[in-house]
């Protein structure tokens, strides 16, 4: 081991060969490092790779390498590493001149094999050729190598996780399907009497405001059912919408629900249960149902009217009973209008919430698309 | 009552949070063995690449057998 550079104070102290603590710790550290075992008689060492000329290396410089075990973890949080982890990357960075990102992979194999600068830099001129002649890295222009078991697990892995993202897709729009959508035709039988199956006033014998609703959810042109299904196909909740063509908007009048849906509730559409409750994710998949309804109905009916398109659709609070999950729409400031005739009390004497509004889009000769 | 492929649905969901599980274990025992510094080709490895093979096919059918109630309707 060449020893013609004069150690300083601090590397003296710091490999143990004076003062008061003599067990050379720091010595065997760096000697292992080396891979000088001949030098040291301990016979449990095991080097699994050598680093020719730390000692020098590190003794020459040692206010350098000491400098390396302040680091950034991968947080960029400030940490202080092993004194083996710090000299090992002091050494593989300062081995050569002329060390850069894109040749640290070079000075990483050749010094551990201890060979010289001469031929670190041949190495990097080589391959720095091939790379502007453009030579393809493999000669079938892909890499092809045996996996280790560690890689083959992390692809198995890989593709598990893929599979979960899938069932988890799967099972929510399971979930959807429990309760499904209709709008209902006009001629259908249950809309005289929606209220047997929704538990409110909608039919057509109701003294109440129902009995209006559900006559015009048959005869009125412009009103009509949007059911939810559940997964025997019985409607167990229905709302009434109004749409008005000319001023491109709709008012539904509120959404019933099915008695068996609504236990616990402690005045209309308000729950005395929690939202993660089974309960209410039942409602909230009953209300998921409407939105798909309304989304399907808004699609369709800006493909049959182009020109004037749906831009708005409000719902009433009155005796709403998913009000919970309409409430995290918008409030309207003002109420749209449905003729008196069809009874929406609903909607016109109480408060409205904006379930849809068309963006207004920008199309490509600047003009609005409203 | 539940009919017989909600009865279904909700066993498949059972075993595939079962399945879940056991794929957070094993990568569990995985990254203990990499914090250990484990080699790639180790032969520990293998029986460990056998579970999660194991784990993943049986994910796969689980999956098969949902996307099956979904398309029926």
């Amino acid at each position: 081991m060449p020893l013609d550079v004069v150690p300083n104070q601090e590397f003296l102290k710091f490999i143990s060969i004076q003062g008061d603590k003599k067990n050379f710790q720091n010595l065997e550290l760096i000697l292992n490092l080396e891979g000088n075992l001949n030098n040291i008689s301990y016979d449990d060492f095991e080097v699994d790779e050598s680093y020719p000329g730390i000692f020098t290396k590190v003794m020459s410089n040692f206010n350098k390498a000491k400098s390396y075990r302040d680091t950034l973890d991968e947080n960029g949080k400030p940490i202080k590493v092993s004194w083996e982890r710090a000299l090992k990357k002091f050494y593989l960075n300062n081995k050569y001149l002329g060390v850069t990102d894109e040749n640290a992979d070079i000075s990483r194999v050749f010094s551990r094999k201890g060979l010289s600068q001469e031929i670190f830099d041949m190495a990097n001129e080589l391959r720095q050729k091939a790379k502007e002649e453009n030579i393809p890295e493999h000669i079938l222009n892909k890499p092809i190598r045996e996996e280790s078991i560690l890689e083959s697990i992390e692809k198995i892995k890989s593709q598990t996780e893929k599979e979960l993202v899938n069932t988890k897709e799967i099972i929510e729009e399971l979930y959807d399907k429990q309760f499904t959508y209709e709008w209902l035709s006009k001629y259908d039988p249950h809309n005289s009497i929606m209220g047997l199956f929704c538990s409110c006033c909608a039919t057509i014998t109701s003294n109440y405001y129902g009995g209006e609703i559900a006559k015009s959810s048959v005869i009125a042109p412009d009103v009509q059912n949007l059911v939810v299904k559940d997964i025997k196909g019985d409607i167990i909740s229905k709302g009434t919408m109004y749409i008005n063509k000319e001023e491109g908007y709709a008012v539904i009048n509120d959404f019933e629900i099915n008695q068996k849906y609504r236990n616990r509730e402690k005045s209309p559409g308000k729950y005395d249960v929690e939202e993660t409750s089974s309960e209410e994710q039942e409602r909230e998949m009953i209300f998921k149902a409407f939105q798909r309804g309304l989304s399907a109905f808004v699609k369709e009916y800006d493909r049959q009217n182009p020109e004037n398109p749906l831009k708005q659709i409000n719902i009433g609070m009155g005796y709403n009973r998913l009000k919970r999950q309409v409430e995290r729409f918008k409030k309207e400031t003002s109420n749209l209008s449905v003729p008196r005739e069809y009874s929406f009390l609903d909607a016109v004497a109480n408060e409205q919430y904006i379930l849809y509004k068309r963006e207004e889009k920008e199309i490509e000769n600047g003009e609005q698309d409203r | 009552m539940m009919n017989l492929k909600q009865t279904k649905f909700i066993g498949l969901t059972m075993e595939l949070d079962l399945k879940v599980r056991e794929y957070k274990m094993l990568c569990d025992k995985l990254n203990e063995l990499k914090e250990n510094k484990i080699e790639p080709n180790d032969e520990r490895l293998l029986a460990l690449q056998e579970l999660f093979q194991q784990n993943h096919d049986e994910i796969e059918k689980i999956n098969a057998q949902l996307k099956e109630i979904e398309e029926k309707g």
